[in-house]
């Protein structure tokens, strides 16, 4: 059973599948960019099937563990660890979520909607606390949102890594 | 709002804005909310029979408006006595100010949001007739926002569907930009 774990190699910060199990992990939940057989992960993407035993993860022939991954991808991006919080939230409510415009940012699927067929309806922005954003940055992601046509949630989360949503939009214009 | 023909009376007296005249009372509430009856706290109809106190903010707004002359004894008070009362009452006196008028001048209901934690309560026609009122908290634009306020806010505003609004303004314009959060059950 445990040999029919796809295997994904780790290429600096990315983390790509080949062949079938490129094809699998695609048609399950729309995970990464797929491109001639090949699927590139994104390490957010590779934490949470790794957390969830759909794949393994070899850098020089060496299996890592989901820990030995997070610190692999810390030293790439210090915000990887909230942005995987977010992430794996969102993917446990049943959404499927797509990397966004930068930042803690993400683009995100009504659930059952299909990647390539629909749009994403909503970016979930992310915010941490005890790290204190500026109002114009806030009007800033609004304004983002509204050129887009998007909804924009806010994705809060705690100390305790819980997350809140919250919609937000200019109102009395 | 049309100003009456005559201002309205008002007297500072022991610390509030009162109106002691029943018909002037009723005239100011039924045009556009304003004060609170001091025998009703929530009237039912316009037609009540009762002092009215108005909050620091809307004695101000009113007399800017000419709708209002305020009287301390028998004396006149100029605006700048009124502005320095009305400064003494509120922190963030500046911002408070330029909101209130800005949401007035749109036409909305805008009240104290005092007993809901906020700084004000905007109604699209009026408490009583409106389901629930939006919330409104004021930033000055230098200010951070810690997200986990945003979500304290929103516990506050349980009652009002956890909805409730941010107002910043822009320093160099006086513009006010109003940013609402609603609690999306994810």
């Amino acid at each position: 059973m445990d040999s029919e774990v796809p295997i994904a190699i780790l290429i600096n910060e990315k983390t790509v599948v080949y062949g079938r199990d490129a094809e699998h992990l695609w048609k399950m939940g729309f995970y990464g960019e797929l491109h001639e057989g090949r699927l590139t992960l994104l390490p957010v993407e590779t934490l949470y099937l790794v957390e969830n035993g759909k794949i393994k993860v070899y850098l020089d022939n060496r299996l890592l563990s989901f820990n030995e991954l997070l610190h692999y991808f810390l030293r790439y991006d210090p915000e990887v660890w909230i942005k995987y919080v977010i992430y794996s939230d969102l993917r446990r409510r049943g959404y499927i979520v797509k990397s966004g415009f930068g930042g803690t940012s993400f683009r995100v699927y009504e659930k059952g909607a299909e990647v390539g067929k629909n749009p994403a309806n909503i970016i979930v922005y992310g915010v941490v606390e005890g790290k204190p954003i500026s109002l114009n940055e806030l009007k800033e992601i609004v304004a983002t949102a509204k050129s887009l046509k998007k909804e924009m949630v806010l994705a809060i989360v705690n100390g305790q890594c819980e997350v809140a949503y919250y919609k937000v939009s200019e109102v009395f214009t | 709002m049309v100003a009456p023909f005559k201002p309205i009376v008002v007297e500072w007296v022991g610390g509030n804005f009162v109106v002691w005249d029943f018909e002037a009372s009723r005239w100011l509430y039924a045009h556009g909310f304003y004060g609170m009856p001091i025998k009703v706290r929530k009237p039912k109809d316009l037609n009540f029979n009762s002092p009215l106190v108005l909050s620091p903010i809307e004695a101000l707004y009113l007399l800017d408006k000419g709708v209002i002359s305020i009287v301390d004894g028998d004396r006149i008070l100029s605006r700048s006595e009124v502005l320095s009362i009305v400064k003494s009452k509120h922190k963030l006196f500046n911002e408070l100010y330029t909101v209130y008028c800005d949401l007035r001048n749109k036409g909305y209901v805008v009240r104290s949001g005092m007993k809901f934690g906020a700084d004000f309560a905007v109604y699209v026609h009026g408490p009583g007739i409106d389901h629930a009122p939006f919330l409104v908290e004021v930033f000055p634009m230098n200010e951070k926002l810690d997200p986990v306020d945003i979500v304290r806010a929103g516990r506050l505003s349980h009652s009002v569907k956890k909805n409730f609004i941010i107002a910043m303004i822009n320093p160099a314009t006086n513009e006010v930009t109003y940013i609402s959060f609603r609690w999306f059950k994810a």
